[in-house]
């Protein structure tokens, strides 16, 4: 009781993006949620850092849009250590 | 096996994208894809002997490269236990505030994601990414690998994944803003006074 009226009145935006963190893994407990909530109310870079979250997480759903392929760079230092040994 | 197959920079020249995508999808690192490419041709032309022809080319050459991704992985596990987790508290305050304080990423970031530069640019934050939380964000984020078979794959605890994916958001947020959001920005505001917050990246 007392240890989740302390998260309430004292979260802070380090505990903060903890929770937003935590919240792409696992169902966080009401008070958690309460308190991240009421921290969010008055914190724009909390709020503002979930959004951002939310973009990341987006990054599962979405392949990216071309196959990848090996830098240039790559390709030389790679075209030039086969040289060497081989 | 047919002669003119038979060298190591056609093999680059023929399978090196395909190898460096799958060595990417697997670890999400771009620099460390590229080595494990170089790595695995480098084998292949040691042990070019073994290459029977009954598989094509680029079946044998991705199963060597398979093997040095276990082999890496091994590796990456056994570091695990090693107190290798950057603090968080580097992103706040000593009042557990943010500092520096997350920017904009523009009105619509998610249309970033429909970019083969911006994936570029992530797989090269997370280059910048201490090991275990790059490996951790790559399986549970980027693959979407349940928290059960990353913590078995990392041999790490499920709090400890919270950790290091809490570390790996905050690390990957602030690069990504500096490397593509806040450039994009700057390019698309070209007249009007330059913002003063980009004066970081």
């Amino acid at each position: 009781m007392w240890r989740d009226l302390k998260l309430v009145l004292t979260i802070r935006c380090e505990q903060s993006s903890r929770l937003i963190s935590d919240e792409c893994e696992r169902r966080l407990n009401p008070i958690e949620r309460f308190a991240a909530a009421l921290h969010r109310v008055n914190c724009r870079w909390c709020r503002r850092f979930r959004s951002q979250v939310a973009v990341l997480q987006a990054l599962a759903e979405q392949p990216p849009p071309a196959p990848a392929q090996l830098s240039p760079a790559a390709r030389q230092r790679i075209t030039r250590a086969l040289s060497e040994r081989s | 096996m047919p002669e003119r197959d038979d060298d190591p920079h056609q093999w680059l020249s023929e399978h090196g994208d395909a190898l460096y995508a799958y060595a990417l999808r697997h670890t999400g690192r771009q620099q460390l894809s590229e080595d494990l490419v170089q790595d695995t041709l480098l084998a292949a032309w040691k042990h070019r002997a073994t290459f029977r022809g009954d598989a094509t080319r680029r079946t044998w050459l991705t199963a060597i490269l398979r093997r040095r991704l276990i082999d890496e992985m091994r590796r990456e596990k056994s570091r695990g236990g090693l107190p290798v987790l950057q603090p968080a508290a580097k992103w706040f305050d000593d009042r557990q505030r943010w500092d520096p304080k997350p920017g904009q990423w523009g009105a619509n970031p998610d249309s970033a994601l429909e970019s083969r530069e911006f994936w570029d640019v992530l797989h090269r934050c997370m280059d910048g990414l201490p090991p275990d939380q790059a490996e951790a964000f790559n399986l549970r984020t980027l693959r979407d690998r349940p928290t059960e078979e990353c913590c078995k794959k990392l041999g790490v605890s499920t709090s400890n994944l919270g950790v290091r994916l809490h570390r790996a958001r905050l690390a990957l947020r602030r690069c990504l803003e500096l490397r593509w959001f806040q450039p994009a920005a700057t390019r698309k505001k070209t007249k009007p006074a330059a913002s003063a917050q980009v004066a970081e990246a």
